[in-house]
């Protein structure tokens, strides 16, 4: 039993933890080619941050995960049904069960350990949470289907499209992070994310968004902002959880079932996001709820042979 | 006065390539740059519209252009016809394109009508004596010299218009899914056991990799030029350009009560002739398949398939026209070897060949011309790959920061100097 077999290999030479195998066991090395972690796991995934994530086998035959550093050492120990989301130097760990097949956890908790400081109360456990993106993560409880949270993963394939036999567990956040990442897709392959109760917590696992007042869904941050929605309605709020656009909206950029953006504002505008109001017109607000683009019949999306409205355009 | 400034800064960092600094030398190279406004084609009506176009809105302009982009970045077609060179140039006569690219280069203000020559300065090196050029501005004269001087740089002015439509057929899935039943053999095989984590978490790589492992996209893309010659840009600077008016009450003041501008103002929007985009030429391509490695989500898959096809065509078409060619400067000079920032993405093999060129500003015309000073070609070991996400791939070459040239014939190579290829 040898997931490491299906790892990614060598990782870029700005890397300083390549994994390696020896002996049917996992362990890391620099740049260099010089041993830093000893090749005694069950498992390791590219490094993030400095961090790998690593497993042994249990007793009974269980993969329990933990994190190691450079130096070899156990910034978390292997005692973790699973470890995922590394990032600004916080994991979520998840202990409770895992489906017969080993593709998801469901019926457990998450929660946030600080890898500077593993012992340190980072706030109570959760039934899904995000990652912590510029100080702040997304925490979900009380939803109104099961959630499968899978482990994440991306097949190799070689520039032929040819199968490399290897597999990348992703332990870090990409830019493009989206919280549909986490779950398992359904036979059509679309994630939905059933409504639950969604918190804005922070570094210290306070609240910055009423939790008395959750948000049904959420989106990820970018440019400052992310969609929210309640009661059947969207709008936005910043990082520190002020709702900049109001939930009021039926339909609002990037939330599920929304249309792609279709204009490029420029930068002196902000932040902006395009909302749906309830006679289908659409207007582009700033990160401060400011109109950028007024209330108007155009999605911004035109067709080839029409002529764009005035508006849409920035010249 | 301004001129002779501008002039001996060019003088210092073209003639005297040696005692260039790093930054005059990226001031040479954004005055090089040509400037692109580029947006796409979809088909709602097709399969993956909203994956393509969320990732194309995603992606930045070349870094090899100066970023001249219009707001309106995704227009959509249900067209059957596969040339829509025609739709195309007729939308932008509709919309007057050209016009609106003239108007951000002088930054038009859209409430009051005036233009602003910063742009045109900041471009044009004209930030190095920017007090100097911005009295000069205010001036009859101050704008005839950008006349001169912008010409260049707005003359190279492109639209890029990519026509982006998924391959829809069975044999993506088929191949998506045949892929991970090898991936699913292997892990059994080697582990033997059928209910282990390997075959389980091969099983969820299926799911993933059936959706995106076949994505692939036919790009046409449309290059076209805006038509700025001597006889436009005289009449524009004669009959439209006026500045904006500054803050304070008294320019305010002169600006109400000028009445020439709302004349100028009135003309020129009412002109749908004197600005046009003339068409270059186009290149169709399938994409390539996508390197998974170092990818995190469909999404990343979706960008890096649409960035690396369009990346795709316009190297082609660089390689096709001449005026769209990028000129990069040259980096280092160490002996019989010199580097430049350019690599695979522009289309660098081992094949390639390069010219040295020295640029030399004419006073008379207020143009540039080169002069050739050697030809390079790329050491086959140490080609840069710049390529969208290459470092995540890991792709050899990947780690480099610039590809490394034997010089094959030296005229007096200096760092600063730009490099094209030739055929």
């Amino acid at each position: 039993m040898c997931l490491g077999a299906f790892l990614a290999p060598a990782a870029l030479s700005a890397q300083t933890m390549i994994p390696f195998e020896q002996g049917g066991k996992w362990g890391y090395k620099n740049a260099q080619g010089e041993v830093i972690v000893e090749a005694k796991y069950a498992e390791a995934s590219s490094a993030v941050d400095g961090y790998g994530l690593v497993a042994r086998e249990s007793d009974d035959d269980v993969l329990m995960w933990g994190v190691v550093t450079s130096d070899g050492a156990e910034a978390l120990p292997l005692d973790y049904v699973y470890v995922d989301l590394c990032n600004e130097g916080i994991v979520a760990v998840y202990r409770g069960p895992v489906d017969d097949d080993s593709l998801y956890f469901d019926d457990g908790l998450w929660w946030f350990v600080d890898l500077a400081d593993p012992g340190r109360d980072m706030g109570p456990r959760y039934s899904v949470v995000g990652p912590f993106v510029d100080g702040v993560a997304w925490v979900g409880s009380s939803f109104s289907k099961p959630v499968k949270r899978q482990m994440r993963v991306m097949p190799i394939l070689d520039k032929k499209g040819k199968p490399t036999g290897e597999e990348n567990i992703i332990f870090g956040v990409s830019q493009s992070f989206m919280l549909e990442d986490m779950f398992i897709p359904d036979d059509s392959g679309k994630v939905v994310i059933p409504d639950g109760e969604w918190t804005l917590v922070d570094r210290d696992g306070k609240a910055v968004t009423d939790p008395d007042r959750a948000y049904e869904a959420v989106g990820m941050f970018e440019d400052g902002l992310a969609w929210v929605k309640r009661g059947g309605l969207f709008g936005f709020i910043n990082q520190q959880g002020e709702e900049v656009i109001p939930v009021i909206y039926p339909m609002v950029q990037d939330a599920p079932g929304s249309h792609p953006a279709a204009l490029l504002m420029r930068p002196e505008n902000g932040a902006v996001r395009w909302v749906m109001n309830g006679d289908g017109k659409t207007a582009w607000l700033n990160e401060k709820g400011e109109v950028v683009i007024d209330f108007t019949d155009s999605d911004g999306r035109v067709s080839v042979f029409d002529k764009v409205d005035e508006s849409m355009w920035d010249y | 006065m301004k001129r002779i400034i501008v002039l001996l800064i060019l003088a210092a960092a073209v003639v005297l390539p040696e005692q260039v600094s790093a930054q005059n030398m990226d001031s040479v190279m954004r005055y090089r740059r040509s400037s692109l406004y580029s947006f796409m084609i979809s088909h709602p009506d097709k399969k993956m519209d909203s994956e393509i176009v969320g990732a194309y809105m995603a992606l930045e302009t070349p870094d090899k252009y100066n970023n001249h982009d219009l707001s309106v970045k995704c227009i959509t077609s249900d067209s059957k016809k596969e040339d829509l060179q025609a739709e195309v140039e007729d939308f932008f006569q509709r919309n007057q394109v050209a016009k609106r690219l003239v108007s951000k280069w002088f930054l038009r203000n859209k409430e009051n009508g005036g233009f602003d020559a910063s742009l045109v300065m900041e471009r044009g090196l004209y930030d190095a004596s920017a007090i100097d050029v911005e009295s000069a501005a205010q001036t009859k004269r101050g704008v005839d010299a950008l006349a001169d001087k912008g010409y260049d740089l707005i003359s190279n002015t492109f639209v890029i218009v990519n026509d982006i439509t998924y391959v829809d057929h069975e044999a993506n899935a088929d191949k998506a899914s045949g892929i991970m039943s090898i991936i699913g053999a292997v892990a059994t095989a080697v582990t033997g056991d059928e209910n282990n984590i390997v075959t389980s978490l091969t099983t969820l790589g299926s799911m993933v990799s059936s959706m995106i492992a076949g994505f692939a996209v036919n790009t046409t893309s449309y290059l076209y030029q805006l038509d700025w010659t001597d006889s436009v840009a005289n009449y524009f600077y004669e009959h439209y350009y006026y500045d904006r008016p500054g803050t304070d009450s008294a320019s305010l003041a002169a600006f109400s009560s000028d009445t020439l501008i709302p004349m100028k103002r009135a003309a020129y929007e009412a002109d749908t002739t004197l600005f046009k985009l003339k068409y270059v030429g186009s290149y169709k391509a399938r994409s390539d398949n996508p390197v998974l490695r170092g990818l995190y989500n469909p999404e990343d898959v979706f960008r890096k398939v649409c960035a690396r096809a369009i990346d795709k065509n316009v190297m082609n078409l660089q390689k096709e026209f001449d005026q769209f060619k990028v000129k990069v400067p040259i980096s280092t000079v160490n002996g019989k070897t010199v580097t430049a920032k350019i690599g695979m993405k522009e289309g660098v093999t081992a094949q390639s060949k390069f010219e040295v060129l020295m640029p030399v500003f004419n006073a008379e015309t207020g143009k540039f011309t080169y002069t050739r000073k050697g030809v390079l070609r790329p050491d086959g070991k140490s080609i840069w790959d710049n390529r969208y996400m290459a470092s995540e791939e890991q792709a050899m070459g990947s780690e480099l920061n610039a590809t490394t040239f034997k010089v094959v014939t030296d005229l007096g190579i200096e760092p600063g100097m730009l490099i094209r290829e030739i055929k």
